[in-house]
């Protein structure tokens, strides 16, 4: 490493930090006095920790939006599932393998935007997948996807395994690649099937991969869900489709509650937090052991 | 009995593919039927193809300025991010001084943080230096917070170049600042691409902050068009596919052109 003096690293990195300050470190700080008052009417009120109270106790949605994050939870494990199976047939160079990833690619690189009307129109009654389902006599299977609110939000889910799955098969399949090849023929001299292969010798090399994979899908459910919510339900119906940050934002651009929104952000950011410090503490006593 | 086992998994790969293309193919062919064949014929190809839709929105609703803006948008935000991304991660890769771990670690801590819980000061603060709606500084927020996952990538690509190229260079006489052009940024070429792509992808297709900070009619970006197409015309299905075709249409081709890229840029931040 070279010995740097003087100003010029300081230089190099001050406009960077004056930038990441404005946009980051300034907004965190601000919301933290911010969740403690009440604004009406262009007068604030300290009012404590009752922003707080009422959205932990009282509020009738926050806890319809955090159990909806909870239910979007259960994508995880599909993409999961999904994508090491398809990382593993792309990995076995089966003919096409090119086109194959291509194809399931193609999802990632669309907005969300565009992929949320799209599925709100497939999936609304008299959409293609109902039409589909009566046109092969399975019509009982038809649902109000999108207005029944007892499922509603796993249509949501199922269109945010869609639009992420093809991530999930090229992070797998990348790590596959750099795998040492001595370890796979070895298990094929030792005469494992494929399926033994995949569960006790490259399943455990993925190890690493599948907890950052799970751990950053969990944040993305909590935190970078708005826009799917946001576009194919609007939260509805009445609601019940909901989740944490279109809540924040409702309070804040359309219930004009700020306080409050500062305050379930806050509550939001000290899950995170948690929950990273969790999941780091659990790896290293893994790694431990 | 390999054979047969060939033969399943192309038919569950073309399967999956099907599943994986169909809503696409669904939103080029209805971007071209007029609203009355549409109700006729939701799901087959187009009787007679029209250009209608598409016509309507570069025509009447001025699609191609909001088209313009998000290219500019997209153009300044990752220009900007990737010049302010260099320096630091060359100074946190390869310089010695106080405080750079914390400082590093507290910029790539902010990866983590949730656009949703920031955006409220970020808009007040914005509102209050009468900067909402102007192209140029909206970019700047933009750029600010693409700037850790971008230090990020860049200080462990840095990491990986050897020191002796920056030695000979001093010897050479070369400045801190004439390192950065004359010898990083050509070693660095398909890493800045990689990251020019990462980031222009995002802010591309990037829904709340553009719906906040560019509100002002002329100034809106494809997304919050398209989305404000869908609130307005629902049950005129095919202008708003051909709405969605402005914005997903350039990705595409950009993608099938440079998928080595986009693969390079998705897994990036993850494989490190």
């Amino acid at each position: 490493m070279r010995k740097s003096k003087g100003i010029i690293p300081y230089l190099f990195v001050l406009p960077s930090l004056l930038l990441v300050g404005f946009v980051f470190f300034y907004p965190i700080l601000k919301i933290i006095p911010d969740s403690f008052f009440k604004y009406q009417g262009g007068t604030k009120t300290f009012v404590g920790l009752q922003n707080y109270y009422y959205l932990l106790f009282e509020a009738p949605t926050t806890k319809l939006a955090f159990l909806n994050n909870l239910k979007l939870i259960l994508v995880i494990p599909i993409l999961l599932l999904f994508s090491i199976i398809f990382a593993f047939i792309f990995y076995s160079n089966i003919k096409g393998t090119k086109i194959y990833q291509t194809v399931v690619l193609l999802p990632k690189v669309i907005s969300i935007v565009v992929v949320g009307i799209l599925f709100s129109y497939l999936l609304r009654d008299r959409g293609i997948i109902n039409e589909f389902l009566k046109s092969i006599n399975l019509s009982f299977l038809a649902q109000n996807w999108l207005s029944n609110h007892k499922i509603a939000i796993y249509s949501i889910g199922f269109t945010i395994i869609w639009k992420e799955l093809g991530f999930g098969i090229i992070l797998f399949l990348s790590r596959l690649t750099s795998l040492d090849e001595r370890l796979l023929d070895a298990a094929k001299v030792d005469g494992a099937n494929t399926l033994q292969t995949l569960l006790f010798v490259i399943i455990p090399q993925l190890k690493g991969l599948i907890n950052f994979y799970i751990v950053y899908h969990i944040m993305i459910i909590f935190s970078w869900i708005f826009s799917y919510v946001f576009v194919i339900t609007g939260g509805g119906p009445a609601g019940y489709t909901t989740v944490l940050e279109l809540e924040i934002y409702k309070y804040a651009f359309q219930r004009n509650m700020p306080g409050m929104a500062s305050a379930l952000s806050i509550i939001l950011l000290l899950a995170m937090l948690v929950f990273i410090y969790l999941n780091n503490k659990l790896q290293r006593e893994a790694e431990e052991f | 009995m390999k054979t047969l086992r060939k033969i399943l998994l192309h038919g569950f790969l073309i399967i999956s593919s099907l599943v994986a293309l169909f809503p696409f193919y669904y939103m080029f062919i209805t971007a071209f039927k007029t609203n009355a064949e549409f109700y006729q014929n939701p799901f087959g190809l187009p009787h007679s193809p029209t250009l209608e839709n598409i016509y309507n929105l570069i025509i009447e609703r001025q699609f191609y300025r909001y088209f313009f803006n998000t290219v500019a948008l997209t153009f300044l935000s990752t220009t900007i991010v990737i010049v302010l991304s260099v320096f630091p991660a060359l100074a946190y890769a390869k310089m010695n001084f106080r405080g750079k771990e914390f400082l590093f670690n507290i910029t790539i801590a902010m990866t983590s943080i949730p656009l949703i819980t920031i955006i409220i000061p970020l808009y007040s603060s914005f509102a209050r230096l009468n900067l909402l709606n102007k192209i140029e500084f909206v970019s700047l927020v933009y750029a600010g917070l693409m700037v850790p996952f971008t230090v990020f990538c860049l200080t462990s690509f840095f990491k990986s170049i050897p020191d002796d190229i920056f030695s000979a260079a001093k010897i050479d006489g070369c400045s801190e600042f004439m390192i950065v052009f004359k010898i990083v940024m050509p070693l660095s070429k398909p890493a800045l691409v990689t990251l020019f792509i990462a980031n222009g992808l995002w802010v591309w297709n990037e829904l709340l902050l553009a719906l906040l900070f560019l509100q002002e009619p002329m100034k809106r970006t494809i997304v919050v068009m398209l989305s404000s197409l869908q609130g307005r015309f629902t049950m005129n299905q095919p202008l708003v596919m051909a709405g969605a075709l402005f914005v997903g249409v350039p990705m595409i081709i950009i993608y099938l052109l440079g998928q080595k890229y986009f693969v390079k840029g998705l897994t990036s931040g993850a494989v490190k």
